[in-house]
């Protein structure tokens, strides 16, 4: 189960179950989780980029990899150390199994045998069995982003309260739910500090990293800075200590946590980019900024950012219908799958779109992930990761908008 | 997000293309709504669609459907004895007037009578009574929705009736012209009158300038809000206008909360 | 007198007492029955008339189709705008619904004392300039058919 420590809560070194392994045991970790049952998605090379994928054994991981991230740009590249983890982070995050592009709510059939008008219907709940995961390298700014999906994912009430009419009538039913996704699918979560964070990463802004928060059952940091090759392992829980203990290693000790510690000092001082807090809400109040329709202009409304955010969670309905053989037996699923709000009918009412404009729609994505997030949820939306500015095939930069719309127009649209 | 299953028990044609189901449950039904909260109705291998409860008799739902899109459509035509999936109750209804309220005043607009409905019986039906005044707009007179209703509301002590429609031929010797046009000084008299009103967003709009000219708060006005909706429970984005998730926050919002959130265009 | 002048003082609180009096001068009540023209389109804007009492449906009719009631008019209100611009002819036509009150203007009078008191003139158009913007409004916002479908 990932941690329920409190941010902050920052055992001092040596007061952890801290361990130094040797890179070589990178292998023995992930065979382990994979003898307890657990499938192991974790960073590997393939098409050109660092993507997540099944892992079966530690040969798999990009060793001596990284990647180079600008506004519309990615690039691969050979580093000359032999780093597991040297780049910033996969194309994709772990959202993928949080929040599958595709899953079945229910499905149902119709009988049209009887012949009568009354045609009688069947409908089935989908069984639900989440594969047991392990996670590995899991970036501070992705692991900010798991726990952020989760309380969007999880069903709950409004924010007002609920109108009673007399005996109960009115009230909104709770869902039956306990928690959200993350407690369904209880993964095993190993985190990895960033040592080389790319020139579209601003997690430090942010608060979410460049070491990883709360959340993971362990977090490793790869010791690269001259010494010999070695991870620190962190466990947090008692799942993680319990695996950690089958690494064959050495105890942490007061030297190998100021070297962990002067790689996350440079790790945050090498970030590509900063997101100033007091943007967002300053834009927030600039809704007829002509900055909107500057950003507009430029979008293509592809979706790209949408796709690779870890924190987008919007899903659209869908019935799935066919007689599957049988003549009389009409079947149908319902699915939820990916939607995004740059698609031009996402908010279509009676037919018409109410965000008609690409400018609404960048308006309100962005709006959304910097300013309403922290309304709907306590928390921004987003995590720094960077990717909606590598992958934007126009390079839009959403640290660039929010400083340009925080500030007040000269009365001259651009 | 699995749906309830439940019978069409009877269907009534309200106009060419609207019609009212009255649903039966075959499973378990859902929790008794309150008036202004909504359903997601599904039509088997076709979608759902949130339709607000017009018509609330015990575990019995009326749901006023106009067909205009797919899904609509599906609902719209099915027969009795067919069955369709119930989602729900969902939303923030209608507030209840307090036990100091003074005259209800309440304001439709085409289909947006149909949300309307259940509040209506349940003001007329509250005791001690209070002052119901009704101002309906419609585009022709056979547009006009539950028509049986208001010809015995008329007739109930305390109630008002005010109708008017766009455009009308000779049989029509009623009013023709705006449901602004209704609403005047003795619409909002007495004490602390509260108004609902619902219908085409701009006709809202217009509604609620009007009474905020004629001297009501915005406290005081109750409108209900619709947005494209697919799961009802702030889980698939869709239905956000800002801040607010629409199937969580509203349908029903006062005046002065939808007012910021309605005046940006394209929110 | 007296009726008219409170009519017309009530219809139009913005119009000094002066010019009441002057416009109430040329008026006088007339009495419709239900389904009563008050004036049919095509034909001279001879007399305009403001509500007292009842209902005016304002129509219009096809070469082929009935009457449709575009908009109708009750009590302190207006029926007849076409009388004050060239070329002086009623576009709609005006039929009492319920029995009808009204207080009658000729038109040829109020123009003309119109075009020798400018004062007097200014006051009629402004009245009539604020019938005309409600109206088109009105009309305007119809014409958006709020309550139609949209495919």
């Amino acid at each position: 189960m990932p941690s329920t420590s409190s941010p902050g809560d920052d055992p001092a070194p040596g007061d952890r179950a801290s361990t130094i392994v040797p890179a070589s045991e990178l292998d023995r970790l992930i065979q382990v989780l994979r003898r307890q049952g657990r499938t192991v998605i974790g960073p590997t090379l393939g098409d050109g980029a660092i993507v997540n994928d099944i892992v079966e054994s530690a040969d798999e991981l990009p060793w001596g990899w990284t990647d180079e991230q600008a506004p519309g740009r990615y690039r691969v590249g050979r580093l000359p150390t032999s780093e597991a983890f040297g780049f910033a982070n996969p194309t994709q995050s772990f959202k993928r199994h949080l929040h599958p592009p595709r899953t079945v709510l229910f499905a149902a059939s119709r009988d049209h045998g009887g012949g009568s008008a009354e045609v009688p219907v069947t409908i089935a709940a989908a069984e639900s069995a989440p594969p047991a995961l392990a996670l590995v390298g899991v970036r501070s700014c992705d692991l900010a982003a798991l726990a952020r999906l989760d309380a969007a994912l999880t069903p709950r009430t409004g924010s007002r309260a609920t109108r009673s009419w007399g005996d109960g009538a009115g009230a909104t039913p709770t869902a039956n739910v306990d928690g959200g996704p993350l407690r369904a699918l209880e993964p095993f979560v190993v985190a990895v500090s960033c040592s080389r964070p790319g020139q579209t990463c601003f997690c430090a802004s942010m608060g979410t990293g460049p070491t990883p928060g709360t959340g993971y059952d362990l977090a490793l940091t790869e010791l690269v800075d001259g010494g010999p090759h070695e991870f620190l392992v962190e466990a947090a829980t008692d799942a993680g200590r319990a695996v950690a203990a089958e690494l064959l290693g050495r105890p942490a000790g007061a030297v190998d946590h100021g070297r962990a510690a002067a790689m996350a000092d440079r790790a945050a001082a090498a970030m590509g980019r900063r997101l100033d807090p007091d943007d967002p809400p300053a834009a927030g109040r600039h809704l007829d900024h002509p900055r909107w329709r500057d950003v507009g202009d430029r979008c293509l409304a592809c979706a790209n950012c949408t796709l690779v955010c870890p924190t987008c969670f919007c899903g659209a309905t869908e019935d799935v219908t066919g007689f599957d053989g049988e003549p009389d037996l009409e079947r149908t699923e319902r699915h939820l799958v990916w939607d995004s709000c740059f698609g031009s009918s996402f908010s279509a009412l009676n037919g018409n779109p109410v965000r008609a404009s690409t400018a609404d729609r960048y308006r309100h994505w962005l709006l959304h992930k910097l300013v309403t997030w922290h309304d709907q949820f306590g928390t921004s939306g987003c995590v720094g990761c960077g990717r909606c500015i590598t992958w934007c095939p126009v390079g839009i930069d959403l640290t660039e908008e929010v400083a340009a719309l925080a500030r007040p127009t000269t009365g001259v649209a651009s | 997000m699995v749906p309830a299953r439940y019978r069409v028990a009877d269907r009534t044609d309200e106009s060419a293309d609207t019609v009212t189901l009255t649903l039966e449950p075959i499973d378990r039904p859902i929790p008794t709504p309150g008036p202004g909260q909504f359903s997601m109705l599904w039509a088997f291998g076709v979608g759902e669609a949130p339709i607000s409860l017009s018509a609330i008799d015990g575990t019995r739902l009326g749901h006023t459907v106009r067909a205009v899109g797919p899904v609509s459509r599906a609902l719209a035509s099915a027969p009795v004895g067919a069955t369709i999936g119930v989602r729900g109750p969902f939303g923030r209804g209608w507030c209840p007037p307090g036990d100091d309220a003074g005259p209800a005043v309440v304001v439709a607009g085409g289909l947006g009578l149909a949300p309307l409905r259940p509040l209506i019986a349940a003001l007329v039906a509250a005791r001690p009574r209070r002052s119901v005044r009704l101002a309906i707009g419609a585009r022709r007179p056979e547009d006009l929705l539950h028509r049986g209703d208001l010809r015995r509301l008329v007739d109930e002590p305390g109630v008002s009736v005010d109708l008017t429609v766009d455009v009308a031929d000779r049989g029509w010797r009623g009013r023709v012209g705006l449901v602004t046009d209704l609403l005047d000084a003795s619409t909002v008299s007495g004490t602390e009158p509260m108004a609902y009103v619902c219908g085409p967003e701009l006709m809202m709009w217009f509604t609620a300038r009007r009474l905020l000219d004629l001297g009501l708060a915005p406290e005081r006005i109750q409108v209900s809000l619709e947005r494209n909706m697919h799961c009802a429970i702030g889980w698939c984005g869709h239905c956000q206008l800002g801040p607010s998730f629409v199937c969580l926050d509203g349908p029903v919002y006062d005046w002065a909360e939808a007012e910021p959130l309605l005046a940006v265009r394209g929110r | 007198m007296n009726a008219i002048e409170d009519l017309l003082g009530a219809a139009l609180p913005d119009l000094p007492e002066a010019a009441i009096g002057q416009l109430a001068a040329l008026g006088r009540t007339r009495h419709f029955d239900p389904d009563d023209r008050l004036f049919t389109m095509d034909e001279p804007a001879e007399t305009f008339h403001v509500v007292r009492s009842g209902l005016v449906a304002v129509e219009v009719e096809g070469p082929s189709g009935g009457p449709a009631t575009i908009e109708t008019v009750g009590p302190g209100d207006v029926v007849g705008v076409s009388w004050l611009l060239p070329p002086h002819r009623w576009v709609f036509s005006a039929r009492a619904i319920e029995t009808t009150e009204t207080v009658a203007f000729d038109a040829a009078l109020v123009l003309d004392r119109c075009g020798r008191d400018p004062t007097l003139g200014y006051q009629v158009h402004r009245w009539f300039a604020g019938v005309i913007h409600r109206r088109l409004m009105a009309a305007r916002l119809r014409v958006l058919d709020l309550y139609g479908a949209r495919p």
